[in-house]
């Protein structure tokens, strides 16, 4: 597999496949983080766009060329933050819509997958770029960790601190779940 | 879900399944993307700037200067020669005294989950200004497994009378209409469809991909793409750069496998063309196939406005409906608007605003359908009439909060309610002075109370003027 500081060089002499390459290894990551900052898929898709075209045109500013995945996710986070401003002002500006908080518990959420990621979404920020980065690099995941500033111990013992919470949340969504269903019928 | 099994692997499990959707391949994104990068580094790059000295800079003045001339006498002396681009041809198809566009579009459909060839209708559009329109509107019913039902309809106005006929040629449906109504309606079709139909969303982006003859005409060739959720729009125009306006319009969606799947395509369109008055009334002769055509009550006066809603959403527990928004300045616009009435706390008067919000919305850029409106604008509001009544209607001025011209922006009216949630699209219809004057008092003689004071141009201007001037929030 090419390294991320060979693919950087290539995009930077005009290489389109090394632009994909990058594409197709960071894509899942961007858009976990994406996802964690807007909390909707579809809005995450629309700024994943965004964030690539911007890190990939800007590249020249990169001074480590092996850090092209720190890069996109720190572009990722400030298109979050954004987006999250955005949306804050727009619902200030007509009036709190919803008379009662959003539930901590997804209520709709009854498949497995939906409730794994509601789970994952309330770990605390570092603990969830370790899971999002074991789950969703594959061979890169490396290369992530080393971009991040993650040591190898230092990343599994966040990863492994990440999984034992996951674990109690997730059973403790399962009972709630359960309960639920009994109380239906 | 369970954890009993091994607790390791099963939450190695899960979270796999967790992560399954964001791992899937978007080959429209990807290749969007790459795209987009294309794009940029074709823009030309700002060339680093030697360093000049005095008299060279006085020479690149004068040589400005002498080009700035030519170019001012040529420009004035003749046109021919002078090339357009796409930049302004929504302002353009806004300005044309008329317009007759045709083509075909197509109706994806699916048998069970496989995917079947489109559908292919007629479709048209012709515009007499003022007052006068033919426009076909196409309806589809899905049947599980079966092929869908198309119902065709063709609306025509000739300034007096408006007919519906179905695909049949069979009339459903005429009245008699004002001279006012038909020049809001035409306008609606003017301002809407066809800058819509001709260029995509408002403001899209088109890049020129080269030259191409059409219709033995030397045309540019344009392109824009509108990346959405699931694929990418692909739009292409034929400009004839002698006038700035299309000569043929082709859309589609660009699927995985790289292949257009076509949406519609203009194939004829004639622009200030004089167009024959049958084209936009129903005769005897013409249509032969109508079955009679119904009596236009000839003796009775119509209503100087029709005041039917143009969009209504909601739930069982709220609705709300809008009528039409018109363009008071190039930063503000009135919008029409009710609801059903507001649950009051006790001892205070209902807030007819909660649960409503008003944006404006570039389409090419935003997506006022979401959950969150990206990329909307806020607005501010001035309340012109509050109705306090869920069947009467309101009259919101609103401007952009950023102090901004609405543009090409489409205006929003969202509606939340805990059991349901309507966004009702709007375009800030523009009129020359005279006509949104007259527009203006016979709406207001037809929606508000008699002792309501004259919600006058002047009185409107001069409040848009403030609202937008308010210091950006």
């Amino acid at each position: 597999m090419e390294d991320d500081a060979e693919l950087t060089r290539r995009i930077l002499a005009g290489d389109r496949e090394a632009a994909g390459a990058i594409y197709d290894r960071y894509a899942p990551l961007v858009r976990a983080v994406l996802l964690d900052a807007t909390g909707s898929l579809p809005e995450a898709d629309e700024l994943l766009q965004e964030v690539f075209v911007r890190g990939l045109t800007q590249l020249s500013q990169l001074r480590r060329p092996d850090c092209v995945a720190a890069w996109l996710i720190a572009i990722a986070r400030r298109q979050g933050k954004d987006f999250r401003r955005r949306s804050g002002r727009q619902r200030q500006r007509f009036t709190a819509f919803t008379d009662h908080p959003a539930p901590a518990i997804p209520t709709a959420a009854t498949d497995a997958a939906a409730l794994v990621r509601e789970a994952v979404r309330e770990l605390p920020e570092r603990e969830r770029m370790a899971v999002h980065i074991h789950y969703l690099c594959g061979e890169s995941a490396e290369t992530a960790r080393q971009a991040l500033g993650l040591s190898q111990s230092g990343f599994y013992k966040l990863l492994d601190r990440a999984r034992c919470r996951l674990r109690a949340r997730l059973l403790e969504l399962e009972n709630i779940d359960d309960s639920r269903s009994q109380s239906r019928h | 879900m369970t954890l009993d099994r091994n607790p390791d692997t099963e939450l190695d499990d899960l979270l796999r399944g967790g992560y399954a959707e964001l791992m899937q391949n978007r080959p429209g994104q990807r290749q969007a993307v790459l795209d987009a990068l294309a794009d940029t580094r074709r823009a030309p790059q700002p060339l680093p700037r030697p360093a000049r000295i005095r008299w060279q800079r006085w020479a690149l003045v004068a040589a400005c200067l002498v080009a700035l001339f030519a170019a001012w006498s040529w420009r004035t002396t003749s046109h021919e020669g002078f090339a357009y681009g796409i930049e302004d041809v929504p302002q353009r198809l806004a300005e044309l005294q008329s317009f007759r566009l045709r083509g075909w579009q197509w109706i994806p459909w699916e048998n069970g989950k496989k995917k079947q060839p489109p559908l292919r209708v007629p479709m048209e559009i012709a515009v007499q200004r003022p007052g006068k329109f033919r426009n076909t509107g196409t309806g589809i019913s899905f049947h599980q497994g079966q092929k869908p039902t198309i119902h065709q309809s063709v609306a025509l106005c000739d300034g007096k009378h408006q007919w519906v006929l179905d695909s049949d040629n069979k009339l459903k449906f005429t009245r008699r209409v004002s001279r006012l109504d038909a020049l809001l309606r035409t306008e609606l079709i003017a301002q809407i469809a066809a800058r819509i139909a001709v260029l995509g969303p408002p403001d899209a982006h088109y890049r020129k991909i080269g030259k191409e003859e059409q219709n033995g005409r030397s045309c540019d060739l344009y392109e824009g793409r509108f990346p959405g959720a699931r694929d990418i729009t692909v739009a292409r125009v034929w400009i004839d750069p002698k006038d700035g306006l299309p000569v043929r319009v082709v859309r589609g969606q660009l699927e995985a496998d790289g292949t257009l799947t076509p949406a519609f395509e203009l194939t004829d369109v004639a622009i200030n063309v004089p167009l024959p008055d049958e084209l936009f009334r129903v005769d005897d002769g013409v249509h032969p196939q109508v079955l009679g055509t119904p009596a236009l009550h000839e003796e009775t006066d119509p209503p100087v406005l029709d005041l039917t809603p143009t969009a209504a959403g909601g739930g069982d527990d709220v609705q709300c409906e809008v009528w039409q928004s018109l363009r008071i300045s190039d930063k503000a616009a009135l919008i029409i608007w009710r609801r059903t009435a507001p649950r009051a706390k006790t001892d205070e008067a209902p807030d007819w605003l909660s649960g409503i919000s008003m944006f404006a919305s570039d389409l090419s850029t935003s997506n006022p359908f979401g959950p969150d409106s990206h990329g909307a604008r806020e607005l501010r509001h001035h309340w012109v009439y509050q109705s306090n009544a869920a069947d009467h209607w309101n009259w919101s001025l609103v401007a952009p909060a950023d102090g901004k011209p609405l543009g090409h922006a489409e205006l929003f009216l969202r509606m939340e309610a805990p059991k349901s949630r309507a966004t009702l699209g709007l375009t800030p219809l523009a009129f020359q002075e005279n006509d949104l004057r007259e527009l203006l008092h016979a709406a207001q003689t037809s929606m508000l109370p008699t002792n309501v004071p004259e919600v006058s141009l002047p009185y409107l201007q001069a409040v848009a003027g403030k609202l937008a001037s308010s210091a950006p929030r």
